[in-house]
């Protein structure tokens, strides 16, 4: 895979969303609303989960201080990724405030960052593979039904995804992998230690108990 | 760190679902803040919970006492289950501040905010009678004057500090006064509290006797 | 003062003699109820709850019909938030018995204050026992990292951060999803963890 190395605005969330994944986003700050802007015209933004802004807002060099975050990422503690979304839609919520929704086309390694004077983060990135978006097995698992089922019983989740792919295992997973209540830490092992085999045994051990 | 915390009886009441509701969620919010009331409220419910069903008396009702089948078979007839509502917080503004409110205050109704130098006061309506229930608002530099109560008075501090001749009070503070008490709290940081009282103020010092048609706004 | 109130309840206990509540088995009726709609097992839970109901409530209300609505909102509440109940929190009486106050205070309320509101749900959350003592490993499993996160950052990026859609699910509405009691959900989720850590042993070897 060509790694292009891409300066794209960053927007530190605690949203972990995989390649395929969309979410909807409320954006009300001036420096975001501008990254907004910036995105439209250009290619995007990342979104940052290991964020925190610390207050000598050196925040990419800052580092969760979780115990856990030690124990369940022990590959790779020091590579800093991010969810590269594209914005696929936008509206005016009811109180007037902006909302987006995003879409994520594949994660990144943010290799540096800085801060523009509106305090906006950039960062130089390179696209990095995820088993999220390896070659679709067709699958009709009882996993990607009862996914089906979520989407059947959540309006808001209904819509934002206007094509499912419940049919591609990976798709299952990495969505379930988004929507299961556990801490960010351990989604995020997900993406640095666990292969697609382990995340699908672990979303069934919690669904099916398998 | 919490230093005042509601009395025994009052937790006794509460788990029993004996206090009006604005004194029920005074002692809910605090809880919320404080693990050790919390803690004493979980296990007197356990308790109570226990004596309630324990059977001593080996009570055998008649069926159609209870109409037991008819009512079973009403209650099963629809599977729906609960869903609980989505948590949605609360907040409440004033003079430009935001507050998130306390659960317990989800679905009370919050009448407009009334303004006298930097006391603001918001009543919330709760229709029991004499008791009358608000959020009251200090901003910096503000304060009560010294005033006494003929009945009691429960300030519960959400946010900020505040301060009167016995201490400092801060976030989660209980304070239940009584006609026996004066006090005249003042609030260096600015605070938000929920307050639950049965009867007006009575200012009780020099010029401020003069407030005293005011007392029945703050309270 | 609590030890005082303790050693009332002990002593009661021995001088009257009371039939000993078997705990396991109400949780099991309600455990039937909340995961497969189990009407026999509400029978039984009907059975065991509902005349003791009502003679609490006549001592708090002296309108007959008043108290047989109280036996009637309470069994029914029991019916249709079984699933919100869990066992890891507590016993099912101390359940039965919060899900019972919390009817007939909003029923007082009704009669004394004229008014319809609901708001004993608000003060003795019924969906999640006030008991959290013991549960600072569920707590763990939940978005609890997550929120002091958000709680150090400045506030206008807190705005930011809480403004966003939680596309997650709750261990609730999972529940509810999979049709499950919470305890159970609680209980795989940290299954399903220790399994993970277990792997991650392996990686390090």
């Amino acid at each position: 895979m060509q790694k292009v190395k891409t300066r794209l605005p960053i927007f530190p969330l605690p949203v972990f969303i995989l390649p395929g994944g969309i979410t909807r986003l409320r954006i009300f700050e001036p420096r975001y609303l501008k990254m907004v802007k910036i995105a439209t015209q250009e290619q995007g933004f990342v979104i940052w989960l290991n964020s925190i802004e610390s207050e000598d807002s050196d925040a990419i060099n800052t580092k969760a201080e979780n115990p856990d975050l030690k124990t369940m990422e022990p590959k790779e503690p020091d590579t800093l990724w991010g969810s590269w979304v594209e914005i696929i839609n936008f509206d005016q919520g009811d109180d007037g405030i902006l909302e987006i929704d995003v879409q994520c086309k594949s994660l990144v390694n943010i290799l540096s960052s800085d801060q523009d004077e509106d305090d906006l983060h950039f960062g130089v990135v390179s696209e990095r593979s995820h088993w999220s978006q390896e070659i679709e097995q067709s699958t009709t698992d009882t996993l990607s039904q009862s996914l089906d089922n979520v989407f059947d019983s959540n309006t808001m989740l209904n819509k934002l995804y206007v094509e499912k792919a419940t049919h591609n295992a990976n798709w299952v997973v990495a969505r379930w992998l988004e929507l299961i209540p556990v801490d960010l830490a351990i989604k995020t092992s997900f993406v640095h230690s666990h292969s697609y085999e382990e995340a699908k045994g672990f979303v069934q051990s919690i669904i099916f108990n398998e | 760190m919490i230093k005042h915390h509601p009395k025994f009886e009052l937790i006794q009441s509460f788990v029993n679902g004996e206090l009006p509701a604005s004194l029920s969620a005074g002692i809910a919010i605090h809880a919320e803040m404080c693990p050790k009331c919390r803690h004493q409220i979980a296990q007197l419910t356990d308790q109570v919970a226990e004596v309630n069903f324990e059977d001593a008396y080996q009570e055998h009702l008649a069926d159609d006492d209870l109409n037991m089948d008819q009512m079973i078979a009403a209650i099963t007839e629809s599977d729906a289950i609960f869903l609980p509502p989505e948590n949605d917080e609360k907040s409440v503004v004033f003079n430009n501040k935001t507050y998130v409110l306390p659960k317990a205050l989800n679905n009370m109704v919050i009448g407009k905010a009334a303004n006298i130098g930097k006391l603001s006061r918001s009543r919330i309506q709760l229709n029991e009678n004499e008791i009358h229930t608000s959020l009251l608002q200090m901003q910096p530099g503000g304060g009560v004057p010294e005033h006494t109560h003929k009945g009691f008075e429960l300030t519960l501090l959400l946010e900020g500090s505040f301060e009167d001749a016995n201490g400092k009070y801060v976030k989660g503070d209980f304070i239940m006064l009584d006609g026996s008490h004066q006090h005249h709290p003042i609030s260096r940081e600015g605070c938000l509290c929920y307050t639950v009282a049965n009867d007006a103020l009575h200012f009780t010092q020099g010029i401020n006797k003069l407030l005293n048609p005011i007392g029945a706004f703050i309270y | 003062m609590q030890t005082h109130l303790l050693s009332n309840v002990t002593s009661d206990k021995s001088t009257q003699m009371p039939e000993k509540i078997d705990h396991p088995q109400l949780c099991q009726w309600l455990d039937a109820v909340a995961t497969s709609r189990d009407k026999i097992a509400f029978t039984h839970l009907f059975k065991f709850f509902a005349p003791k109901i009502q003679r609490i409530a006549r001592s708090k209300f002296p309108n007959e019909t008043q108290a047989s609505e109280v036996v009637q909102e309470t069994m029914s509440n029991v019916w249709r938030k079984a699933h919100l109940f869990d066992k890891n929190k507590g016993a099912a009486t101390t359940w039965v018995y919060t899900v019972m106050r919390n009817v007939t205070f909003d029923i007082l309320r009704k009669i004394k204050g004229n008014k319809e509101d609901t708001l004993s749900d608000d003060i003795w959350p019924i969906a999640e026992s006030i008991a959290t003592e013991e549960e600072s490993f569920d707590d763990h499993l939940e978005n609890k990292q997550l929120l002091t996160v958000i709680d150090e950052l400045p506030e206008a990026q807190q705005q930011v951060v809480k403004g966003f859609y939680f596309m997650e699910m709750s261990q609730e509405q999972l529940a509810v999803h999979l049709n499950l009691p919470l305890g159970t959900i609680k209980s795989r989720l940290r299954l399903a963890l220790a399994k993970l850590k277990v792997q991650l042993g392996d990686h390090h070897d």
